[in-house]
């Protein structure tokens, strides 16, 4: 046997293995398109219902309920209960077919992942054992390029990164389907049968990928608009913490009155009472940082400044969105003031 | 002393629960509430709150909001685009 001809016999094993792969690689990461989308939400720009019924799903359940509230002289509540039945009926296809399609898409990551274990670990084992430096340089440098793809691949179809796109579906999904419910209470009128099924197919766009990857870019994209701005939004407060806030700005108002009347006592007093706040306060880390960027410590000796520092200190933590650390400056503010000031 | 902008999510349950937040936020900046604005240029929405900065903390925390039609001012309340009136009690 010549050179040529035993050079040729090697290609052909390196040329199926090398197809093998190409094909577990396609087969792996593509999605997974066996499962069917229910008939009922076709996407066909021409298709109807009245098509629909005329032939693939004419003996069908859907069916059934798109005649039953198209029949002359039925009923409002016939109609409803024909509309919500579909709704409840359609919304378990779409589900079975979001569960197929998600637990596909993770099986079949979890294979490729193992497949590229097997073939990496392959290839760094073989090395050792391998003899001659040609040989061996030319496996490391494919390892080497293995490596790399498969990094990149990881960094695009990570399964973490597969976790938050269904965590987003999943919120996507229960959203709309809080939508739905809320209007199968309304009328006919108000509440088509269309309507249901035009809620129905959003409902079953918000459980793919691509829906779930175009929320996140929405969602990262005002973040970063807001993390340029510095700014974070805020919910509502409880009564509680109101009062309290109020009663804080009386007593801050009569803190300064003692500070700049004429009785020494009055401003020995109010003086104790701000010195009392910030040893307090300076029990909890992120407010005694807030109080020192003010440079308010337990040493000062200005009632006014110390005041003046307080109050930007709160209002840099309302700022920060440390809602219950203002609340804190707040209730210690009305609490030891009414221990070191009464009235 | 500059403006200070604050941003409220859109599922505040009502305009009290708003006009809550708004005197707190005016007791604790202290500041000056002087607009609200519906904002949904993002693709999230959300209440675009602007206050006028104070050194202290007089005349602050009576706001009064209410629903109003036509208003100069608007919020989302319970994600939907309300119109509000500022006045102070």
């Amino acid at each position: 046997m010549n050179t040529r001809e035993q050079n040729s016999r090697r290609r052909i094993p390196l040329f199926a293995i090398a197809l093998a792969l190409v094909f577990l690689f396609i087969s792996a990461s593509a999605p997974c398109l066996a499962q069917k989308k229910p008939t009922a939400l076709k996407l066909d720009a021409d298709a109807d219902d009245k098509q629909l019924c005329a032939g693939p799903l004419n003996t069908s359940q859907f069916c059934d309920f798109y005649r039953r509230y198209h029949l002359d002289g039925g009923t409002e509540a016939q109609r409803r209960g024909s509309r919500n039945e579909m709704i409840q009926l359609v919304r378990g296809q779409v589900d079975t077919y979001y569960k197929l399609r998600k637990d596909g898409r993770k099986t079949k990551l979890r294979w490729l992942q193992t497949l590229l274990d097997f073939l990496e670990i392959g290839a760094a084992t073989s090395i050792g054992i391998m003899n001659g430096e040609r040989a061996r340089g030319i496996v490391g440098t494919a390892l080497s390029g293995f490596q790399g793809g498969r990094t990149a691949f990881n960094r695009n179809f990570d399964v973490l990164q597969t976790q938050v796109l269904i965590n987003t579906m999943n919120t996507n999904r229960a959203d709309i389907f809080a939508e739905i419910t809320e209007s199968s209470t309304r009328p006919t009128s108000r509440y088509t049968w269309y309507a249901a099924k035009n809620d129905l197919r959003r409902y079953l766009f918000a459980g793919t990928f691509n829906n779930a990857l175009d929320t996140l870019v929405d969602q990262t994209g005002a973040n970063v608009e807001r993390a340029e701005e510095n700014l974070r939004a805020v919910g509502e407060i409880s009564a509680g913490d109101l009062v309290i806030a109020r009663t804080a700005q009386q007593t801050l108002i009569a803190l300064r009155n003692a500070l700049t009347s004429d009785s020494d006592a009055r401003k020995k007093q109010a003086l104790d009472a701000l010195r009392a706040i910030v040893v307090a306060l300076s029990e909890n880390g992120d407010v005694k940082a807030a109080l020192e960027a003010q440079e308010i410590t337990t040493e000062n000796a200005d009632g006014l400044k110390i005041r003046s520092g307080l109050i930007l200190a709160r209002g840099k933590l309302l700022q920060d969105g440390k809602d219950d650390l203002v609340t804190l400056i707040n209730q210690t503010i009305v609490d030891i003031t009414a221990d070191k000031m009464p009235q | 002393m500059p403006d200070i902008k604050r941003l409220y999510n859109s599922t505040m349950s009502s305009v009290q629960a708003l006009e809550d937040r708004c005197n707190f936020d005016e007791l604790n900046l202290p500041g000056k509430l002087k607009t609200l604005k519906a904002d949904n240029s993002s693709g999230i929405k959300m209440t675009l709150a602007m206050y006028e900065q104070l050194d202290d903390v007089d005349g602050v925390g009576n706001l009064d909001l209410n629903k109003s039609p036509g208003a100069a001012d608007s919020a989302f309340i319970m994600t939907v685009e309300t119109d509000i009136s500022i006045t102070r009690s």
